[in-house]
């Protein structure tokens, strides 16, 4: 392994791994390992440590589960390739530039293209197709929200910053901050757990998501229809009223398990679209830590659609039922899919009744051994990159802390599709 | 590289006072030569043809937040049924369609006008995957807390300088833009409209001042593109006046004036609805330092986009299709998107289009006068060609009038106007003109040592609107890219800024309120060169300055 | 004239793209036998995946079809297509006019963004039928669909105009922001259902959704009858049979103009 003599130290780092994009990380490399400086959460802390495994640097590409060298994983994979009737390239985790290749590759092999979450940002999607939205963006809830309700299970979990840096921050530029009222609605063990630093201005209140749409009607309405005690519905629906910026977050994932999902995060949308014919107030969907937005935007400007394309050799054509990769793969429709999963080490569900090839984080984990893995490199530690905050306003340049020992996700895409 | 000889052709090159002269052009090493050694590699026989210099676009919204949004949102417009390659809609296309469009036009350099800098590295970064054209924007500023706070302390000029100088070298900029001065911020407290000398609640500060200052700011430092302002009270009646208060608070500095059709408005007769083109456009020709673009409206399907947000969410009642989307973007400014459709059964929408072809037509010096839409606002770019035309072909454009299908001929003195543009005035709004008030050197024009881009169309002068669609030649870069109107090359522009020079210590200053109140940290704020080479994808080309900064 | 017959021969778990079968426009069976299609990412010929019998372009037989095949009637206009078989996603999407008739199931989002023309299914229709096409906000435009088992959820959304018959049940979520039309369900109707609506006309049989209605005085029923006999002569067959429905008019919480005859 390369050493490096001296210990260069880093700041603002961009931490690529959950879609907040914290970027004041702080950081030592030493014999190309990371040590984070910064006094942060130890989930985070641990995300970018764990790129210190020898298993991680170590680990070579596989066929079927055994050792085999670059080139030979190469050349099985570009038989799988020339074999297969009906190929799907899923981003289950990049970046923009990674997304940017994974559609060159996409064209290249007449294939179908999705990301792993796009039946849950579709959603978000769906509420600006169908009619009027009012969003904003971090830094403007962090310095100008003075009423902010969240819905959450696990949110707290997900984005382990997210009260430290926008909801309750020391500091804000137009109000003050202490006035803050911040009400956290969902699974409140859950969310009590994830925020041990008490906070005056954050109020846990327990409650059923799947009932949120009956409780925007009841905010609406001004009566009570939920479970809530009715003290603490009238305090919150007080702070809604007099509140001069609202915002109502929310992560869709949280709801997609519901018939209703759209229906839910609808109805919060038209519920903030109303406010603001007399007051201000936005919406702040939180997105997937996947890429999720990265995805949506780059294939937006470059095909004018968010996901799910299918490159038909001359044109290529959108459809949102038909191109639906997982529904795809769990029906058995397709020959091979080539998992591309830089980011993220989440579990991957593959089906064997398809061929399966992941290009992913070397410690991506899966179900079933996939035919070929090949480890490649993480933009934000290995590789530079650029990376869409959860917000889809902000996007942030990802550095290349280490030096790499695997290779990037799009050399190896250009290898296999070229 | 190639060398290429444009043999014969009428060539039109305002810059050097050429106009339709018979001429041969070589081209070698990407630029203008006066001869070539050796006999050219391609020589295009330009008989019956028309050279002038690659066309710039200086206001089109191709890139960024907003334009993605618009993509998204009206997926019902991107055409299924037609089996092209690319299925964008004319008036939210693709990255790709967008280049392939411009280049097929003959226009060889696009600014996106609204460049956010807390969202410049998305705009970049789509923009860098625009094919053939150079690109460049105007950062966005006028709306952001930290101006708006520096002004409201009474900061002085050459610190709200430092700021502008930097926040062009942070976002990769050319220009500098100003939207509803304050009223995007004001929209954030609640405020519902802002008059130039209305005081916000928040700053306590009018429009007219931010626009003094920032126009000030942008003369001072010695940027060539003015300050580039879209006026308050967007499309609401009456709103002329306050168009000519917003030029008259720059006080003489230089000062371009942006879809000024959007601006033109009075609220005479029965209808409060009038045409103040007049008005504007005599302002317009006789105060110096005064440019304008006119964003003509187009009858049909499109959607308006802008960071416009306090007038685009009062507009929202008028979306078709009934969706829309409004956001306020980090403390910097915001952003509309409303889908609208502009219909000659519509009083207001035929005289509006009427408005915009007034404007041209008074306006009698072409080289103050900009040829927009102010894509897609008024419409797709795609209709140049038809715009053209509509100005230089006095019955064509009778005729439409005529065949509305609203009567607005008592509201309108377009039939009264005799003019028709000439080609020469045609070259020098697309080409001399912008490369002008751009700071472009060595662009818009054809003179040896000038960068090779040339557009050339064949001659057929009683179909302006073909010709101008599809010239049959266009050299970027000194690459033939297009040849018998098909596309042969693909090339990648540049990203053209400008880099005043600033003190550094505003660097502190910022860093300081960033880690503070801001979500990211100065330093991921900032778009280095090799950042804009090595990860957004486009090489960076940095023009001069006018002169020194005075303060 | 012979109607033309397309027999699919193929056995295999591609999903097939059959939108070319409504720009056929050829009577010349050649033709139609090399016209190349796509399937999974290669092109073939359509007499390697189908015989190829008949000649009327305007009245189409497709047999052995299966879920696979998708986008039957894609956009179609002026012609009649007969399927025996299943057929897979996208039915009749954004339909024109004419006429599908299907003797199978249908699977998921059948009939989005239908503008005219009718379809029958005879079978069961998955989830998301009437569902929103590409990008638009507002759901089928105008034409008249009936299903003669059971449909998924989410169904019906965001209905514009036509007339909609359903002879089994409906999953939940269903006419979610009905903002006109009519829809006749004779089965059981799922939760959450009619959500939203602007207007529009329900006739159905389940009386548990009635509650949310408010009972009207008086009950004119020259339409309901008018649509009765219409509705039974177009599916050719005595389906409504209650001459005596109940009539509500307007929801009891917001108020919203929906006409619900319980038959």
């Amino acid at each position: 392994m390369p050493k490096i003599s001296d210990s260069p130290k880093y700041k603002d780092i961009v931490c690529p791994f959950c879609s907040l994009h914290c970027d004041d990380i702080e950081l030592d490399v030493e014999d190309n390992k990371i040590f984070v400086k910064s006094d942060i959460n130890e989930s985070c802390k641990k995300k970018f440590e764990q790129n210190n495994l020898n298993s991680i640097t170590t680990i070579s590409s596989q066929l079927n589960g055994k050792s085999e060298s670059f080139d030979n994983a190469v050349k099985q994979s570009k038989k799988l390739i020339k074999n297969s009737n009906e190929t799907v390239i899923l981003n289950t985790s990049a970046d923009v530039n990674i997304t940017r290749e994974l559609l060159t590759s996409t064209s290249k092999v007449n294939g179908i293209f999705d990301h792993i979450n796009s039946e849950t940002f579709l959603k978000n999607i769906d509420i600006y197709q169908r009619k009027g939205f009012m969003s904003t963006s971090l830094s403007e809830v962090k310095n100008k929200s003075d009423v902010i309700v969240l819905f959450s299970n696990n949110i707290l979990e997900n984005y382990p910053r997210l009260v430290e840096r926008v909801l309750a921050p020391d500091n804000s530029f137009s109000i003050k901050a202490n006035k803050k009222k911040i009400y956290v609605i969902g699974d409140k063990k859950n969310n009590i757990k994830q925020n041990l630093k008490k906070d005056n201005r954050i109020k846990y209140i327990d409650f059923n998501l799947r009932d949120t749409s009956i409780l925007i009607e009841s905010f609406i309405t001004k009566s009570n229809e939920t479970s809530l005690k009715e003290n603490i519905f009238n305090e919150l629906l007080q702070s809604i009223n007099t509140s001069k910026y609202l915002t109502m977050c929310w992560a869709t994932s949280e709801f997609i398990k519901n018939d209703n999902c759209y229906n839910i995060i609808s109805a919060i949308s038209e519920y903030v679209v109303s406010i603001n014919e007399t007051s201000r107030a936005a919406c702040l969907p939180l997105a997937g830590n996947d890429g999720d937005v990265s995805n949506i935007q780059t294939t937006g400007w470059l095909t004018g659609f968010p996901s799910r394309i299918k490159f038909t050799g001359n044109y290529f054509e959108y459809d949102r039922d038909l191109y639906h990769a997982n529904s795809l793969i769990e029906s058995n429709k397709i020959d091979l899919v080539i998992y591309v999963n830089s980011i993220s080490n989440k579990k991957l569900v593959l089906n064997n009744k398809n061929k399966n090839i992941i290009v992913g984080h070397p410690t991506t984990k899966y179900n079933i051994q996939p035919d070929v893995f090949i480890p490649c490199g993480i933009p934000g530690i290995d590789y530079k990159g650029l990376i869409f905050r959860t917000d889809n306003v902000v996007t942030l340049p990802l550095e290349a802390i280490k030096i790499p020992t695997h290779r990037s996700a799009q050399e190896i895409l250009r290898r296999l599709v070229n | 590289m190639t060398t290429i000889h444009l043999k014969n052709g009428h060539v039109f090159d305002p810059t050097n006072r050429i106009y339709n002269k018979k001429k041969d052009i070589f081209v070698q090493d990407g630029k203008i030569v006066k001869s070539l050694k050796k006999k050219a590699d391609q020589i295009i026989n330009c008989t019956d043809k028309i050279i002038m210099p690659g066309a710039i676009d200086l206001h089109t919204h191709i890139g960024g937040g907003k334009v993605n949004i618009a993509r998204l949102m009206l997926q019902e417009f991107h055409n299924n049924s037609d089996r092209d390659y690319d299925l964008t809609a004319d008036f939210v296309p693709s990255t790709l369609k967008t280049g392939l469009q411009y280049i097929g036009m003959g226009y060889t350099s696009c600014f996106e006008p609204a460049l956010l800098p807390m969202n410049a590295r998305q705009s970049h970064a789509e923009m860098a995957d625009i094919p053939f054209v150079d690109k460049g924007g105007y950062a966005l500023l006028g709306n952001d807390d930290y101006l708006l706070s520096m002004i409201s302390r009474g900061a002085h000029q050459s610190e709200i300088n430092d700021y502008v100088a930097f926040i062009l070298k942070a976002s990769q900029c050319i220009g500098i833009k100003v939207v509803n001065a304050g009223g995007i911020n004001a929209f954030k407290f609640n405020q519902r409209a802002l008059d130039v000398d209305e005081q916000s609640i928040r700053y306590k500060i009018t429009p007219r001042k931010i626009v003094n200052v920032l126009a000030r700011a942008v003369y001072e430092l010695g940027v060539p593109h003015p300050l580039h302002v879209h006026c308050s009270n967007l499309g609401v009646p009456g709103n002329f006046k306050s168009t000519i208060e917003t030029i008259k608070a720059a006080e003489g500095l230089p000062i371009h004036i942006t879809h000024i059709q959007f601006h033109s408005y009075g609220d005479n007769g029965d209808r409060k609805f009038s045409s103040a083109s007049a008005e504007i456009t005599e302002y317009l020709n006789k105060v110096p330092n005064l440019t304008c673009d006119v964003g003509q409206i187009m009858f049909g399907q499109t959607v308006t986009m802008s960071g416009d947000s306090m007038k685009q969410h009062k507009n929202h009642k008028h979306a078709h299709p009934k969706k829309w989307l409004c956001m306020d973007i980090e403390c910097d400014a915001g952003c509309g998107v409303v889908p609208f459709k502009y219909r000659d059964q519509s009083f207001v929408n035929a005289l509006q289009w009427a408005i915009g072809l007034e404007t041209f037509l008074l306006a009698e010096d072409a080289e103050k006068i900009f040829l927009t839409t102010d894509h897609p606002n008024g419409g797709p770019f795609t209709s140049y060609p038809h715009l053209i035309k509509l100005l230089m072909d006095k019955t064509f454009r009778d005729d439409l009038l005529d065949r509305l299908a609203v009567d607005i001929k008592e509201h309108t003195i377009l039939k009264d106007i005799k003019r028709e543009y000439t080609l020469s005035e045609i070259a020098t709004m697309t080409r001399s003109a912008p490369a002008k008030i751009l700071g472009l050197k060595n662009k818009g024009e054809l003179s040896v040592g000038s960068d090779a881009y040339i557009t050339v169309y064949d001659k057929k002068l009683n179909d302006i609107e073909e010709m101008f669609a599809h010239p049959s030649h266009v050299i970027k870069d000194g690459i033939l890219v297009v040849k018998n109107s098909v596309v042969q090359d693909y090339i990648w522009g540049k990203t053209q800024v400008v880099r005043p020079e600033y003190d550094v210590s505003i660097e502190k200053k910022l860093n300081k309120h960033f880690k503070k109140f801001n979500t990211i940290g100065l330093s991921n704020f900032v778009i280095s060169n090799d950042e804009m080479s090595e990860v957004i994808g486009s090489d960076v080309n940095v023009n001069d300055c006018l002169r020194k900064r005075i303060s | 004239m012979k109607p033309l017959v397309f027999k699919y021969k193929v056995n295999n778990r591609l999903i097939l793209d059959m939108s070319w079968l409504s720009n056929i426009n050829t009577s010349d069976i050649t033709e139609i036998k090399n016209k190349k299609i796509l399937m999974g990412n290669k092109t073939f010929k359509v007499s390697e995946l189908f015989q190829v019998t008949g000649c009327d372009c305007n009245n189409i037989k497709v047999l052995k079809s299966n879920s696979y095949l998708v986008n039957i009637g894609n956009d179609l206009k002026n012609k009649t297509i007969h399927i025996e078989g299943d057929a897979g996603l996208g039915l009749a999407k954004n339909m024109n006019s004419g006429k599908i008739i299907l003797k199978g199931n249908a699977a998921n989002v059948a009939c989005s963004g239908m503008k005219g023309g009718s379809v029958f299914i005879y079978g069961n229709a998955g989830n998301g039928l009437c569902s929103l096409p590409t990008g638009k906000n507002e759901g089928i435009s105008d034409g008249f669909i009936y299903v003669q088992k059971n449909v998924g959820k989410n169904s019906i959304t965001r209905m514009r105009r036509g007339n909609i018959v359903i002879g089994g049940d409906i999953g939940d979520n269903s006419c979610y922001e009905l903002i006109s039309g009519s829809v006749t369900v004779l089965g059981k109707i799922g939760k959450s259902f009619c959500k939203k609506a602007k207007r529009g006309t329900i006739f159905t049989r389940d009386t548990s959704i009635a509650k949310d209605y408010i009972k009207a005085n008086f009950t004119d029923l020259t339409f309901y009858n008018f649509y009765r006999i219409k509705i039974n002569k177009m599916i050719n067959k005595v389906l409504i049979k209650s001459r005596q429905p109940v009539r509500y008019f307007g929801t009891r919480k917001d108020k919203k103009l929906v006409e619900l005859f319980l038959m």
